[in-house]
């Protein structure tokens, strides 16, 4: 019968291996069958403390981010480079140099604030 | 036992008065600042008092001299006796209201003057003495009214006083560009101190950009400032030159310099103001 079909030139060769004998029964591992059967019931919490450890590392990674962004002191400076003067320094200031310009308004050499009187120099009676 | 009584009471008694002694020291001021602040106060009071008075006699002379112009044409149209006494008691009262508003006048002038800060010493006291000389001379003057004149007499004090107005117009203009230049003077001073001031406080205000900036604003304003140092001795060469006694026309110089340290402090003041915002 295997001649007959090693004969037939219709059936390909790699079809032959299927009509082979087959050899001895491999016998599966002790260790795997013994894992399928009795799963290990200490997995289940590590997997939860690593997923929880992972978690934590996030929240603290994500505050430490957050935190560095409020006070970093290059964005500081860039936020006080844009902010207008302290008021508490600008306004005294300001009142100064407001003061001083009154005083150079009344300085102005174009209006004289006593001019000489207009008085009238020949007063007599001689006929003109 | 009585005499470590009487030691312990002479040493608390030292004691009472030496700190008693520093206590008034402390609390008395130095002569010399009661002195400037007794002054500053004596001519603001004299100087409102003077102007009072003068707008009065400016006043009192401005219908005089209508008065001696309607009556001085009425003579000349008329030709009596009569019209004649009414025309010289008018030419009179109104010399006279003329002197009392020029001396008026120099005396608030005299008081500006010295109330006046950032002018020379000297040159103040130059110009008061120069003011004092001319007021004397007009007081001269009003003894000679003070009698009553008749028309050769009125023509003899006409004649004089036009020789007086000119040596009153040569006072008053010295002193009128001084106060100009002292005014000026204490703005420029006063705009210096307030720069130096600024740029202190302003130093660690704001970031590395900011203070550039500033920076630069402030050393172009410093550069206005110091532009005006020349001007000023300019102004200062003219009044020093003891051969050009023409103060009329030095305060005509004085003021087209004066205009442009004018122009210069108004926009050095308005960089200041500028810098206040960067």
């Amino acid at each position: 019968m295997k001649q007959s079909d090693a004969q037939d030139q219709t059936q390909f060769i790699t079809e032959s291996p299927l009509y082979e004998k087959p050899t001895a029964r491999q016998e599966p591992q002790q260790p795997l069958l013994d894992d399928e059967k009795t799963p290990n019931n200490k997995e289940f919490p590590k997997k939860i403390v690593l997923a929880i450890g992972i978690c934590l590392l996030l929240l603290v990674l994500g505050a430490v981010f957050i935190k560095s962004r409020q006070s970093s002191p290059g964005e500081k400076n860039i936020l006080l480079d844009d902010s207008p003067l302290d008021k508490a320094i600008s306004g005294p200031l300001e009142q100064r140099v407001q003061e001083l310009s009154q005083e150079l308004e009344l300085a102005d050499p174009s209006q004289e604030k006593l001019p000489f009187p207009l008085v009238e120099i020949k007063i007599n009676l001689e006929d003109e | 036992m009585n005499w470590i009584n009487k030691n312990f009471l002479t040493t608390i008694i030292s004691f009472l008065l030496l700190t008693h002694g520093q206590a008034l020291a402390q609390e008395i001021p130095p002569l010399e600042d009661n002195q400037k602040v007794f002054d500053a106060q004596s001519f603001s009071k004299d100087i409102r008092q003077l102007t009072l008075q003068y707008r009065g006699e400016l006043e009192d002379y401005r219908s005089s001299e209508k008065e001696y112009k309607i009556l001085k044409q009425q003579y000349f149209q008329l030709e009596t006796l009569a019209s004649l006494e009414k025309s010289v008691r008018a030419t009179q009262a109104a010399m006279v209201a003329r002197a009392n508003v020029l001396r008026t006048y120099i005396r608030l002038l005299r008081f500006h003057l010295l109330a006046q800060a950032g002018i020379e010493l000297p040159e103040k006291q130059a110009a008061q003495q120069n003011l004092l000389d001319t007021l004397s001379k007009i007081e001269q003057h009003q003894q000679k009214l003070a009698e009553p004149l008749d028309k050769p007499s009125i023509a003899n004090v006409a004649v004089e006083f036009k020789e007086l107005f000119s040596e009153i117009e040569e006072s008053v203009y010295r002193v009128l560009a001084l106060l100009t230049v002292g005014k000026l003077q204490t703005v420029h001073d006063k705009a210096l101190v307030l720069r130096h001031d600024m740029e202190e406080q302003l130093a660690t205000a704001g970031g590395a950009l900011k203070s550039a900036e500033r920076k630069r604003s402030f050393d172009e304003t410093n550069r206005v400032l110091s532009s005006l140092k020349g001007e000023f001795d300019l102004v200062e060469a003219k009044f020093s030159d003891s051969s050009d006694l023409d103060y009329k026309e030095v305060y005509q110089f004085a003021n087209d310099r004066l205009s442009r340290i004018y122009s210069s402090l108004a926009k050095a003041l308005l960089f200041l103001e500028e810098l206040l915002k960067i």
